[in-house]
């Protein structure tokens, strides 16, 4: 059923048409779809646009983003400084390029630790007996109890601030939900006739495990997964506001922010550009996101 | 008699999870924390002798064996007793306390206010064709795009600077309450009405909405008097999730806006690995979460019978 959900992204612009999946499609009719789904074109687009300003941040500005000089501070954007300068005269167009980098590593990185972590515990849950899945399901209950934002900072008082432990705790704020889908689905799957099947033609345990129930068991996860990169993209933007991020000089989305936040009146540019660029990914990320997860249930949006 | 069972289960489960939650930072604290009796003399910074360092860990039983001081720990938090902080040098649960009072102003009224709007949104915007539906949708989607912080940052911008309506941050008045509520109000009403939209949206199809409306019941009565009650009790579930979402928007919403309260204390606390106080206010978390849902699930069973089974 939800195949579609890992299809190639030419397939993206077919809302509804499965039959139309072959995407050999003429011009006129891509031009067609990106009619009928500008937003799916403009959050793919952008999208793109970071993925080649955290590759190769040097192709889009040649301005240092460290550089600072006192005499340049808290210039308006104008035709040198695309978005102006920020409190020590540093370019904040080179600032926000340089800073794509980060965001998108840590959301995708702390998305697949918890991934990676939640479906371990989930299997383990589903498939490990009676008395672990109790353990696992109190367990999990505890850490439900925490608001995401308040268990990365328990994580990161323990461990330490840092890029890593950043990555760390949004990661372990993602597993407690992550780890329920998983035992939720794998105890469907552990039931299912092919599991069945597997186990009379004699495949061993661990066969079994890797080769059916893994790949099925993480499929609701899969779905959302584009979901949960967006969800950490913001998660580590409010943390590095918060001041959990990589230290002062280093550009990053949250932390410009953060400082901007105190010449509001006086600079709003050092605000609304790490703001608008923020909002803008998780909103295109979600963007993708939902299609991906309507079309694996066959709706539209 | 059921009802009773229902709270003995539920009473029993939340014991279990704060036993846990306990045993969890116990360990943590052990694991990581480093040597407690260096922590308590102020840090490695601080130099202290060994002598002095010996003193520290007879005085606070650190000699004693692992399942000796485990049991220790357990009996203070039972009565009570939270540590002392590292950095304010008071007991945390005086701290914890002291706080409190900001974040349930803030909490609550944001809470009312955004289930205000959900029900606005929702009672309007329910059952209004695959167009307006869809739209909502759009907006809903838009809406929750966008960080709490940027939301926050944005109405500053917006109501203080430009408009100059209302106090940039602090706490004097009533007025410097109007920021920090809406920042926290306006992505859990938007959750809120999502759920209760869709809700809302199935329950304007039951036969006896038809029964209303052949009644002569207008579409204000239909919506209020009979939908309504129905799509409450999903909502009445999402309880424990929406106040762990105010909660948890507490910590950005008080740090930006300068404002005292609970969250604000777990930044500066984790900011300066205050380890005894982030443990306190974790295990206090941990407690109003546990209170929450059961009364929320005591509610759900009294207004819906079926949940009695669950």
């Amino acid at each position: 059923m939800s195949t579609a959900a890992l299809a190639p992204a030419g397939q993206f612009f077919s809302p509804i048409e499965p039959e139309e999946d072959v995407v050999l499609a003429a011009p006129a009719q891509v031009h067609r779809r990106i009619r009928r789904r500008p937003a799916l074109v403009l959050a793919a687009a952008w999208l793109v646009l970071l993925v080649l300003f955290a590759l190769v941040p040097d192709a889009f500005t040649r301005l240092d983003p460290l550089a600072a000089d006192a005499g340049q501070a808290f210039l308006a954007p104008a035709a040198d400084h695309w978005l102006g300068t920020d409190e020590n005269g540093r370019d904040l167009l080179s600032r926000m390029i340089h800073g794509t980098g980060i965001s998108l590593v840590v959301g995708l990185a702390a998305t697949l630790i918890g991934l990676a972590i939640g479906s371990a515990i989930g299997l383990l849950a589903a498939l490990g007996g009676r008395i672990a899945d109790h353990l696992t399901g109190r367990l999990l209950d505890a850490l439900m109890a925490f608001p995401d934002q308040l268990l990365a900072l328990v994580i990161i008082t323990f461990f330490g601030q840092g890029t890593t432990n950043l990555i760390l705790a949004i990661a372990f704020a993602m597993v407690p939900r992550n780890a329920r889908l998983v035992r939720a689905q794998a105890l469907l799957v552990r039931r299912s006739g092919y599991v069945e099947a597997a186990q009379t033609l004699g495949l061993s345990r661990f066969a079994i495990l890797w080769r059916h129930i893994l790949p099925n068991a993480l499929k609701p996860l899969l779905i959302i997964l584009p979901l949960s990169v967006g969800n950490s993209i913001a998660a580590s933007a409010g943390l590095s506001f918060l001041g959990f991020g990589a230290p002062p000089p280093a550009p990053e989305w949250g932390a410009i922010l953060a400082v901007g936040r105190n010449y509001l009146p006086e600079a709003w540019w050092l605000v609304a550009a790490p703001a608008l660029a923020i909002t803008l990914t998780v909103l295109a990320i979600t963007v993708i996101g939902r299609t991906l997860r309507a079309r694996s249930e066959g709706r539209a949006w | 008699m059921t009802l009773l069972r229902t709270l003995a289960t539920r009473l029993a489960s939340g014991v279990l999870v704060l036993w846990i939650v306990a045993t969890l930072t116990f360990g943590a604290m052990h694991a990581t924390a480093g040597d407690p009796a260096i922590a308590i003399l102020g840090g490695p910074d601080a130099l202290p002798t060994q002598a002095v360092v010996e003193e520290v860990r007879r005085e606070y039983g650190l000699n004693d064996p692992l399942p000796v001081q485990y049991a220790r720990y357990l009996g203070r938090l039972l009565s009570g007793d939270l540590g002392e902080s590292y950095r304010l040098r008071t007991p945390v649960t005086s701290a914890i306390l002291e706080q409190l009072g900001s974040t349930v102003v803030l909490g609550g009224i944001a809470g009312v206010l955004a289930l205000a709007i959900a029900l606005g949104l929702a009672l309007v915007g329910a059952g209004r064709g695959p167009r307006v539906g869809g739209a909502i949708t759009a907006v809903e989607v838009v809406i929750t795009a966008v960080p709490n912080f940027v939301i926050g940052v944005g109405l500053m911008f917006l109501l203080a600077f430009q408009l100059r309506l209302v106090p940039v941050a602090g706490e004097q008045g009533w007025a410097s309450l109007v920021l920090p509520v809406l920042t926290l109000a306006i992505p859990s009403s938007i959750v809120m009405a999502q759920v209760l939209r869709s809700e809302l949206d199935e329950v304007l199809e039951q036969p006896f909405i038809l029964t209303a409306r052949a009644r002569g019941l207008g579409e204000a009565g239909v919506r209020v008097l009979h939908a309504l009650r129905h799509a409450v009790i999903p909502l009445l579930t999402l309880a424990g999730y929406v106040f762990g979402f105010l909660l948890g928007g507490t910590v950005i919403t008080e740090t930006l806006f300068a404002r005292r309260g609970i969250g604000r204390l777990m930044v500066d606390s984790a900011l300066t690995s205050d380890i005894p106080m982030v443990i306190g206010i974790s295990l206090f978390i941990a407690l109003s979460y546990v209170l929450v849902t059961l009364i929320v699930d005591l509610i759900a069973a009294a207004v819906d019978p079926r949940a009695r089974l669950a």
